[in-house]
């Protein structure tokens, strides 16, 4: 049990990386990643709405979508929660933070639109997990989207000095140092077979 | 006229404005997954822009948002189930990647940006251009991924037996490098191009002159 | 102030309805369509390893047992998922149970690298298996040939084929697929 969801862990961090090998959540990767806090505030943020908004939407296929055999509407559904939980994620945040709300605050509305937080609830229902396995999974996508952007963001700084050929500068520089961080997580893969 | 042609290459949602990457990185493993995931997207955004134009009047600005995203998530279902019906193989393929239309940044981004204000025709026109730019885009980092990584393109062998496969291209750093090198050379067409005409017109407007409007929201 | 929540609600509920009505209308014309295409897509699978449009279907735990009565025996066909090196394997495979042997096994989706891993669907892999008998040792480098740089997808095949097909046996001679 505790195995398994160990290993659903190292899968989604590592072996199956959101964003470096299943492709979820490039927008605030190329688009966030130019500042090391900034992406680690961004990857929190993300990281909290995947799991609340799994477990949510993990609940609602359960009891209302499979039951009354509603599952035309599930994309419909699931985009409503992930809307309603950023929206009062950032209210409580609000309330009770206003430190964090300073940091988070302005990522989240974004995060509505990040096609990893649609994805990963979508796949929860396709894999057919139990309410533990969603949340771990969703928990395990989300450090590894904050992994990949904090890496990115890493090299990104170091970037800003380097002699980059003119036609370089820019987003090509960024897509080939993305393409060769995703050739080192390339050496995870056959780690888990999951 | 315009409106149906700023799509296709002076604000060319991949390689200009640089929004709804992930489809394009994910799915462009062959020309036709290109092509078939670009029309699909079409389809969504040409219906959504009419949609969102028709109901300009209707649909009051505080509740515009929750509003839109449910008009597009009915009708990425629809296309979803349509390509599931009549087109299973390519539904297969694309996967998740039909479902993850709805948080498609273009579709959100054209119905905030010009749908919502501009007559039905305009919109439907915007639709069409932009999601054909889209579909062409994608269409190209598929043909030369495929190209790179199985030697053929839409299926049929191009390259002899000779050709060693740079398997590389079709994983997903592949993906990465492809666009970069593609954005890249783009970019380095405009800068000679530039250099031509210096101190004479001001550059040609190109695809790479208007990363300015890039920004974070996706 | 009131009113206007009230337009508010008003135009939400009128889009959510007309969405909603919308998706079941399509989901109707649609949903039939779907299921022949998967059942389709199922018995083509199914035909191509038995090597014939008629066979009866058993539900056991788990999943199916395809079966057919052919001039060489009784041939079975079943799916297994063997874990690969990126992911299941999902495979189709034919067993005769008389003679004791793999007929076919057909590759339906896998996760395993292009190029590499994905070269177990090439022909020149999967004849290795067809009337291979189960009496032999399924070796990977042994009796059978490993593809070159993808010696865990190779094994993953061999093993899943082997262990899937001992076990379907046991349960046909057991009598499991009724007639």
């Amino acid at each position: 049990m505790l195995q398994g969801l160990f290993l659903i862990l190292v899968s989604t961090v590592l072996v199956n990386n959101f964003v470096l090998s299943r492709f979820l959540g490039i927008c605030p990767f190329i688009g966030v990643s130019e500042r090391i806090e900034t992406a680690l505030s961004m990857g929190w943020a993300t990281t909290l709405v995947m799991t609340v908004s799994a477990v949510v939407t993990w609940g609602l296929e359960q009891y209302v979508l499979i039951p009354f055999d509603l599952g035309f509407l599930q994309y419909v559904v699931y985009i409503l929660v992930i809307a309603t939980m950023v929206q009062t994620i950032e209210t409580i945040l609000a309330k009770t933070s206003p430190a964090l709300h300073r940091t988070l605050g302005i990522f989240l509305p974004l995060i509505t639109t990040n096609c990893a937080v649609l994805g990963l609830a979508i796949l929860v229902a396709q894999k057919g997990y139990n309410v533990l396995e969603a949340a771990v999974f969703a928990t395990g996508g989300g450090l590894g989207f904050t992994l990949a952007l904090v890496l990115l963001a890493g090299i990104r700084e170091r970037l800003e000095w380097a002699d980059i050929p003119e036609a370089f500068k820019g987003k090509p520089i960024v897509l080939i140092t993305a393409g060769l961080l995703s050739m080192a997580f390339l050496g995870f893969t056959g780690l888990v077979a999951q | 006229m315009n409106n149906f042609l700023k799509g296709l290459w002076k604000e060319n949602p991949i390689f200009v404005i640089m929004i709804g990457m992930c489809p394009t990185l994910a799915v462009t493993t062959a020309a036709v997954n290109g092509i078939a995931m670009g029309l699909a997207t079409t389809a969504v955004l040409v219906c959504s822009n009419l949609l969102v134009s028709l109901l300009r009047n209707f649909i009051p600005k505080a509740v515009r948002i929750p509003s839109y995203i449910v008009m597009i998530a009915a009708l990425v279902t629809v296309v979803d189930m349509v390509m599931e019906a009549f087109f299973p193989e390519i539904h297969r393929v694309l996967g998740l990647f039909i479902a993850l239309i709805i948080v498609n940044c273009i579709i959100m981004g054209r119905a905030e940006a010009f749908a919502a204000k501009n007559p039905p025709l305009a919109a439907l026109l915007d639709g069409l251009g932009m999601g054909l730019g889209f579909t062409w885009a994608l269409t190209l980092i598929g043909s030369v991924r495929e190209l790179l990584g199985a030697g053929s393109l839409f299926g049929i062998k191009v390259l002899g037996s000779a050709y060693q496969p740079v398997i590389l291209a079709l994983l997903p750093p592949g993906a990465f490098i492809t666009m970069g090198l593609i954005l890249a050379t783009f970019k380095a067409v405009e800068i000679s191009r530039k250099k031509q005409v210096a101190g004479g017109v001001t550059g040609v407007a190109g695809p790479i002159s208007h990363t300015g409007q890039h920004s974070i929201s996706q | 102030m009131n009113n206007t929540l009230i337009r508010y609600a008003l135009v939400l509920t009128v889009i959510a309805v007309v969405s909603g009505a919308a998706l079941a209308y399509f989901n109707g014309i649609t949903a039939e369509k779907i299921a022949e295409n998967r059942r389709l897509r199922e018995q083509a699978a199914v035909s191509a390893v038995l090597g014939t449009e008629t066979f009866t279907t058993t539900e056991i735990e788990g999943g199916k047992i395809y079966s057919a009565d052919t001039p060489a025996g009784k041939v079975v066909a079943f799916t297994t998922a063997p874990p690969g090196f990126s992911g299941p394997i999902s495979l189709m495979v034919s067993v005769n149970v008389d003679q004791e042997r793999v007929e076919k096994i057909v590759v339906l989706e896998h996760g395993e690298t292009p190029g590499l891993g994905a070269r177990i669907t090439e022909a020149a892999f999967t004849d290795q298996f067809a009337g291979k008998s189960l009496a032999d040792p399924f070796r990977v480098k042994h009796d059978i040939q490993v593809i070159t740089g993808a010696t865990i997808s190779t094994r993953a095949v061999t093993e899943g084929v082997k262990a899937a097909a001992d076990k379907v046996v046991a349960l046909v001679k057991a009598g499991v697929v009724g007639e």
